[in-house]
């Protein structure tokens, strides 16, 4: 699905006392997709999906390469098929960064407008 | 069985199943009940009606049925970073079958040691092409059926799941993409309360009516049978290029039956191999899926050879999505019971299910009316009575058939 103009500016979030400060598109796909779960460092990754509609559905395009809805069905299959347990879910930008506030090995994303002191980015290499 | 009559909530013991259910219709997205952040319940609701014309198709289909729901409630608790216990129940109906009955649909411990390796224990389910795993899940595919020549309806219950092991993993390289894959074993453990089941007992009853016993080793007569497996194992792989959205796999199963009656020995059945290969590609608003499979198989019942050598199946399906909601799917799908026998003169013979072929037309619609809800409606043209036809229309198979479906799911 082509991104539409008026897509938000999304960008990857991770905390800030998280030591990896850039990854890969691949490894970014992976890890949202639930099949890359450990950062290089050896530790698990807590994924979390912000459900706040059009950063949800930039993300989608930029990072996952699927539309919202394939994304969406890619997760219940994982989850009614037995083969994982899909990200948790966050409402908006407020919970993500929240959430990663607190979560040292935590991954999202959030709108690049929104970014605060919460949580860093994590760039695209 | 009436017909066009709601079953739906007559069983009583759906109705405790179905009562837990109700708080959870309100709209919900995927993350539904997180009790904790390491535990998650989630679960889904489909009904459906199914017509038919010129043949009954899977039930007494032709005067229209509503005997064709599944529920299902599922529990994962990741339990530590390498260990999760998940698990599914499930309630079904179709036709005359599955009478909503409660039933352990899967149950696993998933040991993930690392993203190259991991092994899961329990009941799991099969991996054979790419959407055995979610046939139950109504939702997750564009039309009603899965395509019947590789996931056949009424042979449901012997691909579902296997209690045994699995080792899992998935191999990434950047730039070249990642390969998924699963090595398992283990046993399956058959249902009585199928099509198949039945009309194998007809099958069976019928031939030691109508064939000779020269020794006079035969029982006089046969009122049921057990179906052992002895084994069943294979493998699947599924590679996906980065970012071309593209998903290549094949996968491989071989498995051997005992047939038995009253202790004793009546018929085997062996799965040599059975191989599906699939395709699944998206470009823009296309979805192209298409998969090949042969399955190799020998069954004697009754010290007669019943069946020997491989069926053939393929089917390509084109989905076009108008928006995010509406899909439309445009499928063709091709079914012989013998490929090298594809019309069905020399097996005939031997054979009392003597329908050699089907091929199926199919359009569908999708429409999601959000994260949880769904309809979906679709039309078939049908030539040809295989896969248990005869067993649905005993007086007739119509070769030339039609049938409709009609399904609204519920999934949080």
């Amino acid at each position: 699905m082509a991104p539409s103009c008026f897509a938000a500016d999304i960008i990857l979030v991770t905390s800030t006392d998280n030591p990896i400060s850039s990854i890969s598109h691949q490894t970014a796909q992976l890890i949202f997709q639930g099949k890359k779960t450990k950062w290089l460092n050896g530790e698990y990754i807590t994924v979390l999906v912000n459900n706040e509609q059009d950063v949800y559905s930039a993300f989608c395009q930029k990072i996952i390469k699927k539309s919202p809805r394939q994304y969406l069905l890619y997760r219940k299959k994982m989850l009614f098929t037995g083969s994982g347990i899909p990200p948790l879910v966050k409402k908006n930008d407020d919970a993500v960064k929240n959430f990663l506030a607190q979560t040292k090995n935590g991954i999202s994303f959030i709108n690049r407008m929104s970014l605060d002191s919460r949580v860093k980015e994590l760039k695209i290499n | 069985m009436a017909q066009s009559t709601f079953h739906f909530f007559i069983s009583p013991k759906s109705i405790l199943f179905f009562t837990s259910l109700l708080p959870l219709f309100l709209p919900l997205p995927i993350q539904a009940i997180e009790l904790h952040e390491k535990v998650q319940i989630h679960g889904f609701l489909s009904q459906g009606y199914l017509n038919s014309s010129g043949n009954n198709f899977l039930s007494q289909s032709k005067g229209g049925t509503f005997h064709f729901n599944e529920i299902g409630l599922n529990v994962n608790s990741q339990i530590s970073e390498t260990f999760r216990l998940g698990a599914q129940l499930i309630s079904r109906d179709l036709g005359d079958y599955g009478d909503n009955t409660l039933r352990l649909d899967w149950a696993i411990i998933d040991y993930h040691a690392d993203d190259t390796i991991g092994a899961r224990l329990g009941k799991i389910k099969i991996p054979m092409g790419f959407y055995n795993t979610e046939r139950d899940s109504d939702f997750l595919r564009p039309m009603v059926f899965l395509p019947q020549s590789i996931y056949d309806e009424t042979r449901r219950d012997l691909w579902l799941a296997h209690t045994g092991a699995e080792i899992y993993g998935n191999l990434s390289w950047e730039q070249f993409g990642d390969i998924d894959y699963r090595f398992f074993y283990g046993r399956i453990d058959y249902d009585t309360d199928t099509a198949y089941y039945d009309s194998s007992l007809q099958n069976i009853q019928t031939r030691l009516k109508t064939t000779a016993d020269p020794n006079n080793l035969r029982p006089d007569s046969i009122d049921s049978f057990d179906r052992d497996n002895q084994y069943f194992s294979g493998a699947a792989l599924v590679y996906t290029p980065f970012v071309h959205n593209v998903k290549l796999g094949v996968s491989f199963a071989s498995g051997k039956d005992t047939i038995k009656s009253n202790g004793s020995k009546i018929g085997d059945f062996k799965i040599r191999s059975k191989m599906v290969y699939s395709l699944e590609y998206t470009w823009q608003k296309l979805t192209l899926r298409s998969e090949y499979s042969e399955n190799d198989r020998t069954q004697s019942i009754l010290g007669i050879s019943a069946l020997d050598g491989p069926s053939q199946a393929w089917y390509a399906m084109l989905s076009y999505s108008q928006s995010e909601r509406l899909t439309f799917s445009l499928l063709y799908d091709e079914y012989y019971r013998l490929k090298h026998d594809k019309s069905g003169e020399k097996s005939s013979k031997k054979s009392i299910d003597s329908q050699p072929w089907r091929k199926d037309w199919g359009l569908g619609c999708r429409y999601d009316f959000n994260d949880n809800w769904t309809i979906k409606a679709e039309y078939h043209l049908i030539e040809g009575g295989a896969m248990l036809m005869s067993f649905f229309n005993p007086d007739e198979v119509k070769t030339h058939w039609q049938y409709g479906a009609l399904k609204v799911s519920f999934s949080f």
